[in-house]
Order: C-alpha cells, then sequence, then structure tokens
C-alpha cells in the first residue's frame, strides 16, 4: 500500500460520505468500491482510515458503500443534528418526539420481521398507510389503559401521548398542511428520509392511495446494523418496568 | 430448486400430503391476480370489466422474466409501467376516460404489494385422536422491488418465474433438458411444428433458470445474508454448472440435426425457426456460464459473511413487537436512546458544513478582541489651498486668444484658427478653452454665471460680450454660432462707424 492507495482509500470514504453520490459505471466510486470488494489491502486500508476518522463501515450496497458516524466521533448522528425539520423554543419538544415516534414506526411499518431486514426486497411507504400504522398501535396501547388516567401516564410514553394529542390532519389557510398534526410529521419524516437518500419518491408506483416512497438498501441496511442494539436497549428499560399487565404490550 | 415453492413436506406427513402442499403452493400464486380483479379494480376509478386484469398480470411478470433473463437484468419501475399502459392500451383503444396508466399502476402495484409478501395460509390436517388442527402461513412475493445499478428495478422471484413458465413443482434445470430431449425425439418423429413449440419452452424455461440465478446473485451482491450459502446455493450452484456443459453441448447437437433435417425442403423453414429458436437458448445459458465465473467473488463475500462471520440476532427480532411496542411506553431516556441508535443506522453521518449560519453569524459579530484605531489624518500644509477645478495647463490659461477680443471684436472661428497656431503644448485644450470662454461671454450676461476660477481667466472674459450674427460656425469639432466677441464699447463704436460709412455712402448718392 503506498500514498495513491490512502489517497483512493480517501476518496471512497468522500464519495461514501455523500448521500448523492452513487457507483455509476464507469464512475470513479464504482472503481473504488469493487477494489474494495476484491482487494483486502485495499479494504483494510480504508477500514483504518475510516476508524481514525470516527466512521463505521457498512455494507456495499448497489447504492454505494454503507458509512454511519461513531457516537463519539464529529460524524455522530443525532436528532438535533440529523438535518430533520426540528423547530425551536416551544415546539422543539414535541418536534422530536414525534418525528422519533414516526422514524420508528417506518422501520416497523416497512421491516416488521428480522427477515424483513435481510430480503433485499425495497418495501414502499405511503404517507397514509404509515399514519394508520402508528395510530393503530397507539390506540392499541391506550385503549390497555381502560381509561385510567394514573396507568395512562405509566404506561404509555410521552411520545405517544404528545402524538394521541395532535390532529390527525390541520389544513393550512393558504392549502397544503400546518405543522402540527399528525399528517405533516408522516410526510416530513419521509421527504427526510428522501433527502437523505435512504428513500426515493416514486411517481411510477403513486395511485390513489397516495404518493409513495420506495426505501431503499441504504436505510435496510443501516437499519439491520443497529436493530439489535435498538431491541435490546428499549426491551431491558421494558423488563426493568416489569411485565406489563396486557397481552401484547 | 425455490426454496418457498419447492422444498416439500415439512408442513405435511406423507407423499400424498407434500404434494398437495406443493400443488397448493403454485395455486395460491395466482391468487394476487384475483385480487386485483375481485377487490382493486372495482374500487380504482375505471371501468374494470373491459379490461383483461389477469393477462395484464400475467405478461408483466413476462416482461420483467425476459428483462431479467436479457442482457440487462433488470426493468425500472417506470418502463414496467409504460409496457402495461402500452398493452392497457391495446386492450382496449376505444376508452374514452383513457386510464391506461392507472390500470397499469393498478396491477403493478398489487403484484408488488407495496414490497410485502403475499400471504396465505395452510391448514395442517389433525390426526384422527387429535382436538385441534395446526396452521402454518405461507409468505412469497412475485415482483420486487429492488435497488438496481441504474436506480429502483422490479425484478421477478422463483414464484413468478414459475408463473411464468406455467410451471408446476418442476426442477428448472431438469426441465430444460427434457424439453430439449423432447425436441430431438420430435424431430426425429418427423414433427417439426411441435418440435418448435417445444424448442420454445425450452427457451422459456432456459430464460427463467438464468433469471433466477441471476436475482441470486444480485440479492447476494447486495446483502450476503439474504441467501443461504452455507445450504442451499452451494448445492443448487453445483447442479448447474454441472448442467451448464451438458446444455451447451446438447444444443450444439439439437442445431446440427435441426441443419441435417432442413436440407428436405419441406422441413427447411421450421428447422430454420428451431434453430433460430435454439440458438437463443444457447445465448441465455452462455450468459450464464459467464455470470456464474464473474460470481466468484461474491460468492467468496457471501461465504465470508455467513460462513465465517458471526451470526445476527437481527433474523429474530420483531421489529412491532420488539422495538415500535415498548418503545411507545417507554419513558423519555430510553425512547431518545432508541431513536438516536435508530438514527445512527438509519441516517447518514452527520457531515459538519464549514460555514453555517450561525458560526458565521458569530464571527461577523462578535465584539472586536482588540479595537480598531483608524490612523491619524494629519492635515498638509499644501492640500489647505484650494485646486483648481478646471485644472487647465498654465500655458493654455496664459495664451492671450481672448484678451485680443477686448481690443477689437473678434469672431470665434478667428480665435480657435489663432489657437491652432498658437503653439501651446495641448492645442486641443486651448481651443475648448476658447470656445467655452466665448460661449460662457455670450450667455453671461443676463445669467450672472458665475466667473471661471482661475484669476487670469476670469480678467481675460471680464466685460467681453458675444454677439451672434447668424454666422454658423464652420468646425468640425464645434458647432452652433459663430459669435463675435468683444468689448459692449467696441460694439458701439463699431455701429457708429458702421451708420456714419452709411450715410456718406447716401450723400455722395
Amino acid at each position: 500500500m503506498n500514498l495513491t492507495d490512502a489517497g483512493g482509500a480517501a476518496q471512497l470514504l468522500r464519495y461514501a460520505l455523500d448521500p448523492g453520490e452513487r457507483p455509476r459505471p464507469d464512475s470513479d466510486y464504482r472503481r473504488l468500491l469493487e477494489r474494495f470488494r476484491l482487494d483486502t489491502g485495499f479494504a483494510e486500508l480504508t477500514r483504518h482510515i475510516a476508524e481514525g476518522l470516527g466512521l463505521y463501515l457498512g455494507a456495499v450496497t448497489p447504492l454505494g458503500l454503507l458509512v454511519s458516524g461513531d457516537v463519539d466521533g464529529p460524524f455522530a448522528v443525532t436528532l438535533d443534528n440529523s438535518g430533520l425539520p426540528l423547530r425551536s423554543g416551544a415546539s422543539r419538544l414535541q418536534d422530536r418526539r414525534c418525528f422519533g415516534l414516526v422514524l420508528v414506526a417506518v422501520a416497523a411499518y416497512a421491516y416488521p420481521t428480522g427477515a424483513d431486514l435481510v430480503a433485499t426486497t425495497n418495501p414502499t411507504v405511503r404517507p397514509e398507510a404509515l399514519l394508520r400504522f402508528i395510530n393503530t398501535h397507539v390506540d392499541t396501547l391506550v385503549e390497555a389503559c381502560d381509561g385510567a388516567d394514573d396507568e395512562l401516564d405509566a404506561q404509555v410514553g410521552e411520545a405517544a401521548r404528545m402524538w394521541r394529542d395532535l390532529p390527525a390532519v390541520l389544513p393550512a389557510e393558504r392549502g397544503g398542511l400546518k405543522r402540527d398534526c399528525q399528517r405533516s410529521y408522516v410526510n416530513r419524516t419521509l421527504e427526510y428520509l428522501a433527502d437523505q437518500g435512504r428513500a426515493r419518491r416514486d411517481a411510477a408506483l403513486a395511485d390513489e392511495r397516495g404518493e409513495a416512497y420506495a426505501l431503499n438498501d441504504r436505510f435496510r441496511s443501516g437499519l439491520s446494523e443497529v436493530c439489535e442494539t435498538v431491541a435490546f436497549g428499549v426491551l431491558a428499560a421494558d423488563g426493568d418496568h416489569g411485565p406489563h399487565p396486557r397481552s401484547g404490550y | 430448486m425455490t426454496e418457498s415453492v419447492l422444498v416439500q413436506g415439512s408442513a405435511t406427513t406423507g407423499d400424498g400430503g407434500r404434494d398437495v402442499y406443493a400443488r397448493w403452493q403454485t395455486l395460491q400464486l395466482v391468487a394476487p391476480v384475483f385480487e386485483v380483479i375481485n377487490r382493486a379494480a372495482p374500487r380504482a376509478g375505471f371501468d374494470h370489466t373491459r379490461y383483461d386484469l389477469a393477462q395484464l398480470a400475467l405478461r408483466a411478470i413476462d416482461f420483467v422474466v425476459v428483462n431479467q433473463a436479457s442482457l440487462d437484468g433488470s426493468v425500472s419501475p417506470a418502463r414496467a409501467l409504460d409496457h402495461l399502459s402500452l398493452l392497457a392500451r391495446r386492450m382496449t383503444p376505444d376508452d374514452g376516460d383513457r386510464p391506461w396508466t392507472k390500470v397499469a399502476g393498478l396491477v403493478l402495484n398489487t403484484l408488488l404489494n407495496d414490497g410485502r409478501p403475499h400471504e396465505a395460509t395452510w391448514c395442517e390436517l389433525a390426526n384422527d385422536d387429535a382436538r385441534w388442527s395446526d396452521s402454518r402461513t405461507w409468505r412469497y412475493r412475485l415482483l420486487r422491488l429492488v435497488d438496481g445499478d441504474d436506480g429502483p428495478a422490479v425484478t421477478a422471484t422463483d414464484e413468478a418465474i414459475v408463473l411464468y413458465l406455467q410451471a408446476l413443482n418442476t426442477d428448472l434445470a431438469d426441465r430444460a433438458m427434457a424439453l430439449k430431449l423432447l425436441v430431438e425425439i420430435q424431430m426425429q418423429a418427423g414433427e417439426f411444428e411441435k418440435a418448435l413449440s417445444t424448442a420454445r419452452q425450452a427457451t422459456r424455461t432456459a430464460q427463467g433458470l438464468s433469471a433466477s440465478l441471476r436475482d441470486k446473485l444480485d440479492d447476494t451482491a447486495r446483502d450476503v445474508r439474504s441467501v443461504d450459502w452455507r445450504g442451499e446455493m452451494p448445492a443448487w450452484l453445483t447442479s448447474v454448472l454441472a448442467q451448464l456443459g451438458e446444455q451447451i453441448e446438447r444444443d450444439r447437437q439439437l442445431k446440427e440435426l435441426a441443419e441435417r433435417a432442413g436440407e428436405n425442403s419441406d422441413a427447411a423453414p421450421a428447422c430454420r425457426r428451431i434453430i433460430a429458436e435454439v440458438r437463443t437458448g444457447e445465448e441465455v445459458w452462455l450468459r450464464l456460464e459467464r455470470r456464474l465465473q464473474q460470481a466468484v467473488p461474491v460468492f467468496l463475500a457471501a461465504q465470508e459473511a455467513q460462513r465465517f462471520g458471526p451470526g445476527g440476532l437481527a433474523l429474530a427480532i420483531d421489529l412491532i413487537a420488539d422495538v415500535l411496542r415498548p418503545a411507545l411506553g417507554a419513558c423519555t431516556g430510553v425512547f431518545d436512546d432508541a431513536v438516536g441508535r435508530l438514527l445512527a443506522g438509519g441516517a447518514p453521518p452527520h457531515v459538519r458544513p464549514q460555514w453555517d449560519l450561525d458560526g458565521l453569524c458569530k464571527v461577523v459579530l462578535r465584539a472586536p478582541v482588540v479595537r480598531e484605531v483608524a490612523a491619524p489624518v494629519i492635515d498638509d500644509p499644501g492640500e489647505l489651498l484650494d485646486v483648481e477645478s478646471e485644472s487647465i495647463p498654465d500655458d493654455v490659461a496664459a495664451a492671450a486668444i481672448v484678451r485680443s477680443a477686448a481690443q477689437a471684436p473678434t469672431r470665434l472661428s478667428a480665435m480657435l484658427a489663432d489657437a491652432r497656431t498658437s503653439g501651446v503644448g495641448d492645442v486641443r485644450r486651448l481651443c475648448d478653452v476658447v470656445w467655452a470662454a466665448a460661449l460662457w461671454t455670450y450667455v453671461s450676461g443676463a445669467e450672472g454665471d458665475e466667473a471661471p476660477r482661475r484669476a487670469d481667466l476670469a480678467a481675460a472674459v471680464t466685460g467681453l460680450v458675444a454677439v451672434d450674427d447668424g454666422t454658423v460656425l464652420a468646425e468640425q469639432r464645434y458647432r452652433g454660432a459663430d459669435v463675435v466677441v468683444g468689448t459692449p464699447l467696441a460694439f458701439e463704436l463699431a455701429d457708429v462707424a458702421a451708420e456714419a460709412a452709411e450715410g456718406s455712402r447716401a450723400g455722395s448718392v
């Protein structure tokens, strides 16, 4: 390995960090990606550079090399710096909770089981269907509390309570939707995923049920890398609170 | 070959039960087609009775499979939609509402099923002494939306390929070989039309096998965990590789047989078509062979990931039960932590911009650490004097051209002629000054304009007036009246002299 190889490895990381970059045929990105797959030395060099930068290298997909930022590194992604359209002031907390809830719901809706995370099919998400999915689960959770306020507070998280208090849609005076409604959060989350190169708005699949967003391998593969820790985190906390006195929840 | 379609016996006991389960699976494959006809179409907002949606569904699968086995390897959703729209249009060209794109979208979306598997429930038969029976869900897909080299692509699953081939529970490679044997037998029996039909089936089988293998290799390239390279795939690949040589050799023999049979003039047209068909199939096999050779790195990567790498727990996770439901009930800290981890995997790394708006404002608007004091302005004694704004050179101003008008009235054209012969450095500038001075004397009387700033020039033009007698200035650079410049006294004297001369002329007359 020489300095040229190091330059190539760094260039590969540069391409991987750009969500809009794709390894098109005959492109430098494709050439470097092929080398990453076939040349063990080059792959190791790239991994070392990535580790030094605080990046974690994931799978090689047709959309490029998947990278994610270490929690402690300069590339760490959080709700605040993720690019989600969070407002400042009093609405910020609501935005954080609701966008977070929709993100978790997108993952569960598109990939209900681990097998779906391994299958290379790109699921289609329609805003209306996703909204229905979220509300079904939130309502089921709330109904299980039998209307008792203290139990509602204990068993239903703040995010779900905030979500439940929002209207489904809130038309704006000049058309479109105001921000403080469930549909707006769903729409904006899907738009965010599309902007970040994790989904694609597909006109060919849009029909009378509304717009369609096809999630891609980047989202699926990235999600499969972390779903174990996410599940472990929430289940461990769930276990600490003791078993829920209801079936299914 | 196909795990979901062809693996038998896991759900039932006994050969009879396995056979029923396999045929039941095949029967279920057409369920999505009837889902379109019976449930989706009546609500789709077009006259669905005029369209043969089942045929469109079958043709959609055909189109995807044929593209999958071709050099292109995949087809985009938009192209599939265009193809189906065209077919729908040809199906009912007289539909005034022109809902062909809608029809095509309905068929494609139903087959894709938003990426979710179609489901069918198989009920086990209980034993005589059992009080309850078991059931199991069989999940399958027909078309899938995947990430291709050139964007999203629609691919066909093995189940769709089975549907495309109109095949039951059959191994595709064995079927291809059997069909070729049948072609040979039919040709030897002189049944060339039947042989041609069988050859076409053999080609379709080859395309199906190629598409199936290509799908598996692409899936593995996309995600090494997606195909079981520990059990199913190596055995299947070994079988296909062993058959490839036989298939290509069999194609060669078939071509020779057809060429020999084609010497008979009656059979020649059919034989030519058989040869063309066999060649098409042969190309598919050769492409498949090349693709297998190219798949070695994919195979190695899958080996590394699946055989030597640690097995992930992701497969065992139910995201609804294990993530969504606990998250909805979780306290704020746990919820935030879960969302943060999800974002770390699902969102791209955060790349800090070199300059963001906040940072830029902080730098621009921050209080200076060292106060900047401007350098003191020191007056230069020389600058206290007024500067001649006209900046007329001394030699130009010193020229006594205008001053000569004070002695006797002089025409502007004469003064300009004197200026050109005065010998000053900038003749053109001198002419401008003379011309401007003459005009100033013409306009200054009534207006009371300010005198020139240079004292010598102001003195020269003081007391002068200009008279326009109608003569036009004949100059290239200047236009206007050729005024006569002089003192008022000089003009009066000139007038008196002129009147006296007029009087003496009249007396003599």
